[in-house]
This record gives structure tokens, C-alpha cells and sequence, in this order.
């Protein structure tokens, strides 16, 4: 355990039935009056940002743009474009409606305009960017999974290298975080499953990367607890809005959690898989996830077993002998990931996923520039990130 | 300790403070040097520092600093490994800086891993995150000879295999800072 450790989660968070209710106020008291609302094709079919503009709109907030071009994994370019587009139109406030991409690209508008700056590939960084002049920023995930309404992480796509850059810096938290469980209803099972075993895997590494500490360790196992109640319910039945409440409330705290104590080799290796391979993030978790424990087991396998207490519960915990808690956990693991296979066919290998072996020394080489990787508390290199490829294959 | 007594410990403390920030001040720039001169000729010597190397961008600009006026060390990346940028003007496309001379120290003498620093926060950076990583690794690649084993092995997460003693990098950089 750390002797020094930093902590900060700065997001106002509104969480539970009409929440959404609260938004226009909230936004008024950050003194917004004129806002974008960032968000997805699909959302826009679904007439849920119609929903949000009319909403806001009556309570005098002007929304004179409405951005849904997003594409998968967020752009370099889309966030510059967007950006030109709130100075143009003199924009006080983003908000962000959609998923991981939507969320990161509205903390990418925010972070140009905050930092006054024409190019978003110049703020690239680990905690090096000032506070800046910033312009407030809501957000409305519509899946839960990423955390990314409460994290000083953002991940884009620099379309030109095929790598996803990453943005580091607390000064990028959002300033309100919405949960409501009415955006994540209609959220499909697969994507359900996968977003959740990403909020899974935000936990378990949150709970064992070199950045950990006791206030990231009290999200990370609160947030395991709840997904191991509460994945199935919420993907068996998509309207019991209780388990999606729940399931929105674990991937922030595991959110929180890993904002501050990092993320391992599963994303130092799940990034360059959705680079290269354009496998979604939660699906890369979902398969990466196991072997991956197995891989950091000698210098982890202390926090696996104590993990087995969250996700299995006190019987299964103390009925276990204590050598066998972290291979038990990684087992429970598994388990939970197919299960989600036979519910919703959430691949279980990157064969499954459509990934080609041929990809793997490409994966490897841009996984190995990943920051991840470094706070991993088991030296990677590219020898190990092959074999794991290989055996998730 | 009396009253009377006071200011002058006070004095002595403060003098006692800038004379350590001095020291610490001076070995990081001789370990700044050290760094520079070792990393070119385990670029010879070692591929994967070479590897590293070559995966940063030709004419990357890196600027290495001990803290916001501490000693720094500021290198472009060239088809042949690294060498030092003279040019004052130019403007680092990488900015690594420690938070504090005492935490640059803290590294170069071996009480903390380059992992750890980060994971402590010691250190901030601006620029493409993935040519960073390229760099940490080769600065870990170089504590690895840079370092006796009993330190490398509580400050690094694995020992990676020696290609060249470091007797003789020692040597080499030695003769490479008389020379050149």
C-alpha cells in the first residue's frame, strides 16, 4: 500500500429517479444559459436527445447546437471540429448525453476551450495541464460502464496513427454527473453485459494498480459488490430500473475508483485491441479480464483473494481455504463472463470477437506505449502481452 | 533549546536546507548527464533500448527537468538515437518535470522506481503520452545497469537481462563525458 497517495472527485452527483429534473437547475446555477448537447446517432433515432433539448428548453436553457456525429471511440478531429463550433456560437456550457465516446469527446471540447488552445493533440498529457478558464460540462451517460462522468481520464482516437491518445489530468472531471435510470432502460443486453464487465474491470484494477489507496479501494469493492448483485438482474430484465440505477451508480464508483489509482494491463492492452482490431471496449474487458489476472497473479494475487469477499459473499469467502480465494476469484470471474455469453452472446475470445492472430504483434506494439502498462504493478513487455493475446485468442 | 538561542537555529536550518537543495541540485545534473551519455550507448548496445528509442517520432523535442528551476536535460530524437538539443529556442514536443528537486533526487539515486514516482504523483508530463512511455522505458532499461542490483531489484518490477556489464557502460560513459 501507498504511503502517499492523491485524491480528488470534483463532479456534483445527481443519481436516481428524475434525476434529469434537476439538470436545468443545476445548470443555471453554474451560470449556463447556452449550451451544446453532444451526443450519438442513435440516440438522436431514439428521439432521447429531443427529449433532453425540449426539457431544457422550457426552462429557458438555449441549446443552439446539437452535435450527434460522434463516431466509435471518439476522434481527435471531431473534438477540434466541435470546439470551433462553441467559440463560434458562443457556447457557456457542454453537455454530454451518449456513452464512453460521447463523454470523452465532450471532455475534449472542454479541454480546448478551457485551455484556449486550437489543437487537442497539444494538451496530451499526465497531469501537466492547468486549470485554465473552464466551461462547465454535464453529462448524461446513457450506459454504465465507462465511469467516465466522474474520471479525469479521457481516451480519444487519433484516427491518423490508429492509437487512442489519453488525457490525463483532474482538472478534465466533469462538473455534474446525471444518473438517471431512465437513460440506461433501453441500453441493450450486450451492451449491458459488455459495459458492465467494463465497470467490473474498472473495479478490479482500480482495487490493484501501484496507484491504489484507501479511498480508491472503498469504491472499487462497493462497486464490485453491487455488480455481482446486480449485471444479471439488469441484463435478464432491461425495465427493472432498480438494477439499472445500481448497475449506473457501480461503474461510477468504480469510475472514481480507477480515476485515482489507475488502470492496469487489461486497458494498457484492451486499448490498442480497439485501435487495431476496432473490438468495442467492454467486449476487450470482458475477454482480456481473466487472462490478465491469471498474468499479474504473483503480485496481485493477495488483493484477488480479498476481492472474492465482494463478489462472492462471506460464505463462499470463509469457506474457501485462504490460498485458493484469488484463483476462486478469478474463477467467479469467468463465470460471470459466461454466463453473459449464454444470455446475450458476449464474446468470450478474441476469436469469437473477430480479431485475426495477425493483428497480435501490431496490438502488442502499440499496447506497450499505452500508459496503463507502466502502473501495472507487473512489469509488461511484449513477449508477455503475445502470450496473453494468444491465450485469449 | 533556549529562547535566545532560536533565531540562530533557524538561521542554521534554513542554511542547512539550501545547502542539501545545492547538493541535491548538483547530482541530479551529473545524473542528468550520466542519463544522457548512458542512454546513447545502450542505444549501441542494447536493442531494446534501441527499439524504444526508434519509436519516437525523428526530431521529437524531450525535455527532462528536475523541477520547475531545476537542472534539465533536453534531447531530440535522430535517426541515430538521441543527441542534445542546443537550440534554447526550440520548444519540447515532450515535457517531463519532477514536482520537486527532492523527488528528481529521490529517482536518480535509486530510492524510488520511475513507476512509482509516477504513481506518487511526483511527476507531471506534457505531450504524446505513447512517445512518453517510450522514454520511461528506456530510463528504466537504464537504471537496470545504471544501478546495482540490490536497488534495482526493490525499484524495478523485473530484472531484465544485461547486454553489456556495467562496468563497462560505466567506462563508456566516462570516456564519452571526457571525450564528448
Amino acid at each position: 500500500m501507498t504511503n502517499f497517495f492523491e485524491f480528488q472527485s470534483r463532479t456534483k452527483i445527481l443519481s436516481g429517479r428524475g434525476a434529469l429534473l434537476r439538470l436545468a437547475s443545476e445548470i443555471r446555477l453554474l451560470g449556463g444559459n447556452k449550451a451544446i448537447l453532444i451526443s450519438d446517432e442513435t440516440l438522436k433515432k431514439l428521439g432521447i436527445t429531443e427529449k433532453i433539448v425540449s426539457a431544457l428548453q422550457k426552462e429557458n436553457i438555449e441549446i443552439p447546437v446539437i452535435f450527434t456525429d460522434i463516431p466509435t471511440d471518439s476522434s481527435l478531429k471531431t473534438a477540434n471540429s466541435i470546439a470551433e463550433i462553441c467559440r463560434q456560437k458562443n457556447i457557456n456550457i457542454i453537455i454530454g448525453l451518449g456513452g464512453g465516446s460521447v463523454i470523452d469527446t465532450s471532455k475534449g471540447v472542454r479541454m480546448i476551450l478551457s485551455q484556449n488552445s486550437d489543437d487537442i493533440l497539444k494538451l496530451s498529457g499526465y497531469e501537466g495541464m492547468p486549470f485554465g478558464n473552464p466551461i462547465p460540462l454535464c453529462i448524461i451517460p446513457t450506459t454504465s460502464g465507462t465511469g467516465s462522468e466522474v474520471t479525469g481520464v479521457a481516451v480519444i482516437r487519433d484516427e491518423d496513427r490508429d492509437i487512442k491518445m489519453e488525457f490525463i489530468s483532474t482538472n478534465i472531471q466533469p462538473d455534474i454527473a446525471v444518473l438517471d435510470p431512465q437513460m440506461t432502460q433501453s441500453m441493450p443486453q450486450k451492451v449491458t453485459a459488455a459495459t458492465g464487465m467494463d465497470a467490473l474491470c474498472h473495479a478490479i484494477e482500480g482495487y490493484t494498480c501501484m496507484q491504489k489507496n484507501p479511498l480508491s479501494d472503498a469504491y472499487a469493492v462497493t462497486a464490485i459488490n453491487i455488480i455481482s448483485k446486480n449485471l444479471i438482474k439488469a441484463i435478464k430484465n432491461g425495465s427493472d430500473l432498480d438494477a439499472r440505477i445500481e448497475m449506473a451508480n457501480a461503474a461510477l464508483m468504480a469510475g472514481i475508483s480507477f480515476s485515482n489509482s489507475m488502470v492496469g494491463i487489461v486497458h494498457g492492452i484492451g486499448h490498442a485491441l480497439g485501435a487495431v482490431s476496432r473490438v468495442p471496449h467492454g467486449t476487450a474487458m470482458n475477454i482480456l479480464l481473466p487472462h490478465c489476472m491469471m498474468y499479474n497473479m504473483d503480485t496481485c494475487g493477495k488483493d484477488y483473494a480479498k476481492l472474492l469477499l465482494h463478489i462472492a459473499g462471506p460464505e463462499i469467502y470463509s469457506a474457501t481455504p485462504q490460498n485458493e480465494r484469488a484463483f476462486s476469484f478469478v474463477r467467479y470471474v469467468r463465470t460471470l463472463s459466461e454466463e453473459l455469453y449464454s444470455l446475450c452472446g458476449l464474446p468470450l475470445s478474441l476469436s469469437g470477437a473477430g480479431v485475426s492472430k495477425h493483428d497480435f504483434e501490431k496490438i502488442a506494439e502499440i499496447s506497450l506505449r499505452d500508459g496503463a502498462n507502466l502502473v501495472n504493478p507487473k512489469y509488461v513487455d511484449k513477449e508477455s502481452i503475445i502470450s496473453i493475446l494468444n491465450k485469449a485468442y | 533549546m533556549n529562547i535566545k538561542n532560536k533565531p540562530q537555529a533557524a538561521l542554521f536550518d534554513k542554511n542547512h536546507k539550501s545547502i542539501k537543495i545545492l547538493l541535491q541540485f548538483f547530482i541530479c545534473a551529473v545524473i542528468l548527464k550520466f542519463l544522457y551519455h548512458g542512454l546513447r550507448i545502450l542505444y549501441r548496445h542494447d536493442e531494446r533500448v534501441k527499439s524504444d528509442l526508434n519509436r519516437i517520432d525523428k526530431n521529437t523535442v524531450i525535455n527532462l527537468s528536475c523541477s520547475a528551476c531545476g537542472p534539465s536535460l533536453k534531447i531530440i530524437s535522430t535517426e541515430s538515437g538521441i543527441i542534445k538539443c542546443a537550440d534554447e529556442s526550440l520548444l519540447p514536443d515532450i515535457h517531463i518535470s519532477f514536482k520537486d528537486i527532492s523527488f528528481a533526487f529521490s529517482v536518480f539515486t535509486g530510492q524510488t522506481g520511475i513507476a512509482e514516482s509516477f504513481s506518487k504523483h511526483m511527476m507531471y508530463v506534457n505531450g504524446d503520452f505513447s512517445k512518453i512511455m517510450s522514454l520511461v522505458r528506456c530510463m528504466e532499461q537504464a537504471e537496470r545497469y545504471l544501478f546495482p542490483s540490490f536497488i534495482t531489484r526493490r525499484i524495478l518490477k523485473t530484472l531484465m537481462p544485461k547486454r553489456i556489464s556495467s562496468i563497462r557502460l560505466y567506462f563508456c560513459i566516462i570516456r564519452s563525458m571526457i571525450i564528448g
